[in-house]
Parts: C-alpha cells; structure tokens; sequence
C-alpha cells in the first residue's frame, strides 16, 4: 500500500523536515493492527468525526463498501506550521491513489518553489 | 476444457489487476493489459461456441461478458469520484483551525495536530480510504 511506500522514504522527509501521519476514520484498535501488520514508524490518527477531511474537502460520502459511512478520499497533504497547504495530491478515482514513490523530492520542490 | 482455461483468464486478470493495486501499490487508471487479456478470452469463447454450441459453452460466454463489463464498469465509471479534487487542499490556502483539531493516535493518545509536526517545518498527511 502506498503507506508503505511512503514510510520507505522516511529518511528523506527527516532530512527534509517533514513530519509523517496518515489519517483516516479507522478505530484506534484498528489503526493499532495496521501498524503491527505493516511495520510503519510514523503515527496512524484517527480522524474523529471526519473533521479533517471535511475542512480539506476530501470526504468520501458513504464510501465505505463495509458500512457505508464516510470516508476519505485518497490525498497527500503538505501542511506548514502555520497551517497553510505547501503541496497536495488528491486521487481522482479511488483506485488510483497518489503516488508514493517519488514524493519526497516533490516535496523538497515544494520548498524550493513554493 | 478449452472453454473453462479461456474463461478462467478473466477471473485471473482481474485477481492479478486487484492483486498489483493491494500487495504491490502498482496502480493503473487505465489497466489495458488486463483489458486486452480479458478481450482475448471472450474472442475464445466466441470461436469456441461458433465452433460448437452447447449449454456449457454458453454459460461460459454469458459469464465471461458478465465479468468483463463488471470490470470496464468498475474501472472505468464506478471508481471515479464524480467532484474534481477540491480547491480546500490546493497549495497556498490557509487552514490554521486545523491544527488545533486533535486526533488520537493508535496507541490512542490525542494530540493536536500542532503537535503532531515534532519540530519540523512541515507536516505530511496521507489521508487513506482505510484498514479493512
């Protein structure tokens, strides 16, 4: 999963200064699993009540295909200190997620060429 | 037996197509290998049935066509969201009140985000659809 990709470039957002953390709706026993299963380092958080999603705009209404509750749309957001959005990715379709490999320069970019 | 082995590639091209997108992150937005895969086996079937009809080779037909339009349907209409991405997460706009929004985390600590950037300049949030 691109999660996984991602924490493959862990290195590199550390020397970049880039925290990592995935969100999504999943229960915190849920997000514990996740991480004992896939070996990621960075924090899994919870977004409760989808607040966060919601003030990105990247809700998935009733896109969960086990319970039909909202979700979020696949994205990968670069936010600053001061909680402006730096860079951002968001897949048009679910099956294309954004893409892991390569994100770390782009991310560096973002610096560069703000 | 001809029949069944054209049939079971389609099964198979959509396993292999679910497979590289969940094990291996490989994600294809237009899968045309898995396309021209499954158009091979439902060419078979139809040379097959035009060679000799009967019951079994019609189910196989029928279930073929079910299984490749499922997929073109899912793949090419289903999947895709039906707003553009959203202007909220594009570069340069501001959302200061979100990092005082607080998130647990799997050990269930909360904190807010604030918090969560750990003295760098930036933090990266990979929104995901799930664990299930």
């Amino acid at each position: 999963m691109e999660l996984v990709q991602l924490q493959k470039q862990a290195e590199s957002f550390a020397e970049s200064k880039v925290a990592l953390a995935a969100v999504s709706s999943d229960a915190v026993e849920d997000l514990a699993n996740m991480k004992k299963k896939t070996g990621i380092a960075f924090p899994l958080l919870r977004d409760e009540n989808g607040r966060l999603m919601k003030e990105f705009g990247i809700v998935h209404d009733g896109g969960n295909p086990v319970d039909g509750s909202d979700i979020a749309r696949p994205a990968l957001i670069l936010l600053g200190t001061d909680g402006t959005v730096l860079w951002s990715e968001t897949a048009e379709n679910y099956r294309v997620r954004p893409g892991a490999a390569g994100v770390a320069r782009q991310v560096e970019q973002a610096f560069e060429h703000p | 037996m001809k029949a069944l082995a054209s049939f079971l590639l389609i099964p198979a091209s959509i396993a292999v197509y679910v497979a590289l997108a969940t094990r291996f992150a490989i994600y294809q937005r237009y899968p045309v290998a898995h396309y021209l895969v499954i158009a091979c086996a439902l060419l078979l079937l139809a040379i097959l049935l035009v060679r000799g009809v009967n019951w079994w080779r019609l189910l196989l037909n029928g279930g073929g066509w079910v299984l490749a339009i499922f997929f073109g349907w899912w793949t090419l209409a289903y999947s895709t969201y039906e707003t553009p991405a959203p202007e909220a997460a594009l570069a340069g706009v501001q959302h200061s009140t979100v990092l005082e929004l607080v998130q647990s985390d799997e050990t269930g600590s909360a904190l807010p985000l604030r918090d969560r950037f750990g003295g760098n300049r930036a933090i990266l949030l990979a929104f995901y659809r799930g664990y299930w």
